[in-house]
């Protein structure tokens, strides 16, 4: 991809730095509300993944990154998701 | 001189081999971190009780300490955008900014621990102390690491043959950011949850 046509592709690092303080302080105020466990988790969980994906689709580039660099990237998070998966039956057995 | 010029994009991958390098090393960190991520959720759903985060971590000292590190992000990436476009002093000043957050963040980390183990939390003491002490132990060695390289890099720059490892800078980021990522994930699961 030309690198320039490539860049435009990627949010400016001040917007991405807005919505990841927005997001942190999002994550703050959620813990201070009495939502139950599921909801906070849920939130939290979801907050987390948006701001590691901001950072990694236009911090580290991955946005505008060839097809080898994405399958590098997404094949160890499949693998951790088996991993966890593979352990719920132990959580179960711990209980 | 470009970066381009110095670290060519191989035929085979359309991919720096420096690039190619070090995200096989990330997607390597990735199984690393998440093998200890998926433990302490183990560890954690399977116990009969935990104490809450909230009530034993101070977390609006690690919510400062997430801004901190964020921000050394941005910072990083106007170094590599400088380096770029051939920028040396920006790129130094951005650099150093990195460090300086970087450094910031693992003062705030040692802050943390000694509040801790004043309370008498240690990695022994339970297994919220096993998990919290691990995970973010590795953690600040792997922000122990980049700071090393960042400041390396650093003092590198200033020798003439820096103009042809452009790249390393943004081979550091790469490195700079993913630890950013897994402290974002941290900070989810282990402080607040």
């Amino acid at each position: 991809m030309n690198a320039a046509t490539g860049t435009a592709r990627l949010m400016r690092p001040a917007v991405v730095y807005g919505w990841l303080a927005v997001l942190t302080a999002f994550e703050l105020a959620v813990v201070r509300v009495p939502l139950g466990r599921g909801a906070t988790a849920s939130l939290l969980v979801g907050s987390a993944l948006a701001k590691a994906a901001l950072v990694v689709l236009h911090f580290m580039h991955l946005r505008i990154e060839g097809r080898i660099l994405r399958a590098i990237a997404l094949l160890p998070l499949l693998l951790v998701v088996a991993f966890v998966v593979a352990l719920i039956p132990d959580i179960g057995a711990r209980r | 001189m470009t970066a381009e010029a110095v670290d060519l994009e191989r035929p085979a991958t359309g991919v720096a081999s420096g690039k190619l390098g070090v995200w096989i090393f990330l997607a390597s960190e990735v199984m690393f971190f998440g093998a200890l991520v998926g433990s302490y959720l183990v560890l954690r759903m399977g116990s009969a009780s935990w104490p809450l985060p909230a009530a034993t971590l101070d977390t609006t000292l690690l919510g400062i300490n997430t801004f901190v590190l964020i921000t050394s992000s941005v910072t990083m990436v106007n170094a590599v955008r400088a380096a770029e476009r051939g920028d040396l002093p920006a790129m130094r000043r951005s650099l150093l900014a990195t460090i300086l957050l970087g450094g910031t963040f693992l003062g705030l980390k040692a802050f943390d621990y000694a509040h801790l183990v004043g309370g008498g939390i240690t990695i022994g003491s339970s297994l919220f102390g096993a998990c919290y002490f691990t995970l973010t132990g590795f953690h600040g060695l792997h922000v122990l690491g980049g700071l090393v390289t960042l400041v390396s890099l650093l003092l590198f720059s200033r020798r003439p043959a820096f103009a042809r490892r452009i790249a390393w800078i943004e081979n550091a980021g790469l490195y700079w950011h993913f630890v950013d990522v897994v402290w974002i994930v941290l900070f989810a699961i282990l402080v607040l949850l």
